[in-house]
């Protein structure tokens, strides 16, 4: 497949601050055009691994290789990559076109002659040139500002270009932000918790508007968020973290079917975690009884954890149960109903459509697919 | 409650009014009429015959003193006093307000006292000379060089502060957001650092400036008489009893200081950086 064509690599990325290991031998490969979320809660170095990429750190131990050449000591300014920060960092002395345009304007009359190629420089003379005699200079700063013009359109900006940056809201701001870095053609962007300060409902859009933006794009995203759900949505790859280790790298599908461990389980939305016996192949026994399950190979007998997801129990009728618990608390959710049920001295998570009223008997079933079972690991 | 506040706020309005604001309408008065001991308030009338002052040899020439002085002071300032507040910004020790405090210390202590040792220890024979057996200034009391040394040494700390005030200010992310968009250090210094402190520089450069060009202590002290700003002017003819020329020259030094005001308000419209 040509988008797995790996563009950077972490290669046992250790970072000590205080003499606290805040990331700890982190291997992660990152593919071209992907968008990849690193997810944890605060303090799980994700955002210690976005400033190593991004060069504002560097790393105590390991490597950095981009493009296949070893960044570790490469400054900020000279690495393809730009960054949308938490706070969106806009110049205040500037307004909105003028900090779009900032990367571009400082740079060399030699590397804007190749971000714009020659023959559309000479274009651009030409087209000036009517009016009057027109130098190369003048032509390129005209070419940065229809860039810039382009960036703000591309961020539903247009009309925004004069204002100062201090009179936009935090969504619109939050919108420079990205066309900041996007003019400039990065290879990577780099997004830190971009979203964590705007409400809910311009969340989601943002989240729909990065995914759509980095799908026409073709740009590596690497993302940083706590936000699981944010996770799930935007991504293709989600990468769990936790105290520096990376607990799980995957899909958000296999992510959210198949954790890892009970960490991820428990990270990535709700779930119900028990205590099981791999019997023998694909039957495990958990909450007394035996159920049939496929696709997981573990010694006979051993002890695992079963995860099951809320959803995934079926609401059958008490004969044919093989569980049967009682409901002990129930919330109307809109869409579904979320009750708990006691069964065996165990509360469990079901979500269904079906009512039941408070302690009233519920028949529950899993399907040997719906079951997912996890190495025992010590916390 | 606003109304108490308000009673509480009346003392130092009334002193405002009574020590401020009635002086200076007075000092206006006296600058443009004949008043003086003999006249009566009969004859009292409006003249302004005292603008012929500002045609005098001396005035023009402490006038250009002044400015000269100010201004020299306040480049040398702000040179001096930028890099010193970058340092003590970009420094890594925790408690900067020790570093600060330092730097404020001087201004603690009494003015007049202050450029006396001054004075001294730039004269021929002084103290210091004989603990360390040369002279480290030379022999320089009297001449411009003391001056501007001594404008320079008093109102160095206000410039520090000021811009060391603006400097903090800026969000460090902007500084990391400048060099990931592809700036070097020193381009983002200039690109983004110094144009967010500017408003820093601009108010201490009028704090500098202000006192530079009106007093008098300093330079009557450090030029033992030689070098007149308009400062010493104003002082001699209040000391000479020359009230009318005395309240002229005040007013037109106090068009200087609003002048300034109106420009830090257009560059600072928060009023955030003035201490």
């Amino acid at each position: 497949m040509s988008r797995k064509k790996p563009l950077i690599e972490l290669i046992d990325v250790t970072k000590i601050y205080d003499d606290e290991a805040v990331v700890k031998n982190v291997n992660l490969t990152i593919y071209q055009n992907e968008f990849i979320t690193l997810l944890g809660p605060s303090g799980c170095g994700k955002t210690t691994i976005l400033r190593m990429i991004a060069g504002f750190i560097k790393p105590d131990t390991g490597q950095i290789v981009i493009n296949g050449k070893i960044f570790n000591d490469l400054p900020p300014y000279a690495r393809p990559i730009h960054t949308v920060f938490q706070r969106y960092a806009l110049f205040p002395h500037l307004n909105v076109i003028d900090n779009v345009a900032f990367g571009l304007n400082n740079r060399s009359y030699e590397s804007l002659e190749d971000f714009f190629s020659k023959e559309k420089i000479d274009a651009e003379v030409q087209l000036l040139s009517k009016e009057k005699e027109i130098k190369r200079k003048k032509a390129i700063n005209s070419l940065i500002y229809k860039e810039a013009n382009k960036a703000l359109s591309l961020v539903k900006l247009e009309g925004y270009a004069k204002r100062k940056v201090d009179q936009l809201s935090g969504g619109q701001q939050q919108r420079v932000a990205l066309a900041r870095a996007l003019i400039n053609r990065p290879q990577i962007l780099l997004l830190d918790e971009p979203l964590a300060a705007l409400d809910l409902k311009l969340r989601q859009n943002m989240q729909y508007e990065l995914k759509e933006m980095q799908e026409k794009l073709g740009i590596t995203f690497v993302f940083v968020t706590h936000d699981q759900e944010e996770a799930m949505t935007m991504s293709d790859r989600i990468v769990v973290m936790k105290e520096g280790l990376i607990q799980q790298v995957g899909s958000p599908k296999s992510i959210y079917n198949e954790p890892f461990n009970r960490y991820v389980a428990n990270f990535i939305g709700e779930t119900n975690i028990l205590k099981g016996t791999y019997v023998k192949k694909d039957v495990v026994n958990f909450l007394g009884v035996d159920f049939k399950c496929m696709g997981y190979e573990f010694p006979d007998n051993e002890v695992v954890d079963v995860v099951i997801r809320p959803e995934d129990f079926d609401v059958v009728s008490l004969e044919e149960a093989p569980l049967v618990g009682k409901v002990i608390f129930s919330l109307f959710k809109g869409v579904h109903n979320e009750y708990e049920v006691l069964v065996n001295d165990q509360v469990l998570l079901v979500h269904t459509y079906e009512t039941y009223e408070m302690n009233q008997p519920i028949g529950l079933a899993i399907d040997p697919y719906e079951i997912h079972m996890m190495r025992i690991q010590d916390e | 409650m606003n109304k108490e506040f308000k009673v509480l706020a009346l003392p130092y309005k009334i002193w405002l009014g009574i020590f401020v604001f009635v002086p200076i309408i007075a000092m206006a008065l006296i600058g443009i009429s004949n008043l003086n001991s003999t006249v009566t308030i009969a004859d009292l009338r409006i003249t302004l015959s005292h603008f012929s002052i500002l045609y005098q040899r001396s005035v023009l020439i402490a006038f250009r003193n002044s400015l000269t002085f100010a201004f020299a002071t306040t480049l040398i300032c702000f040179v001096l006093g930028y890099f010193v507040s970058y340092e003590i910004k970009r420094s890594r020790v925790k408690n900067k307000f020790v570093i600060l405090t330092i730097v404020i210390l001087p201004m603690w202590s009494n003015l007049i006292l202050r450029i006396e040792s001054l004075g001294n220890i730039m004269s021929e024979n002084n103290i210091l000379k004989s603990i360390i057996g040369f002279n480290l200034f030379g022999n320089i009391s009297g001449t411009w060089m003391a001056v501007l040394f001594g404008l320079v040494f008093t109102y160095l700390p206000f410039m520090i502060l000021s811009i060391y005030t603006a400097l903090e200010k800026i969000d460090p992310a902007l500084e990391e957001a400048a060099l990931d968009l592809g700036l070097t250090p020193m381009m983002k210094f200039w690109k983004v650092v110094f144009p967010l402190s500017f408003k820093g520089v601009v108010t201490g450069s009028i704090m500098v400036f202000l006192p530079a060009l009106t007093g008098f202590a300093v330079p009557k002290i450090l030029s033992r008489g030689q070098i007149i700003l308009i400062g010493n002017i104003i002082e001699n003819k209040f000391i000479y009893t020359n009230y009318n020329h005395g309240a002229l020259l005040s007013m037109i030094i106090l068009i200087f200081i609003f002048g300034s005001i109106l420009l830090i308000t257009k560059f600072d419209k928060e009023g955030e950086t003035l201490l």
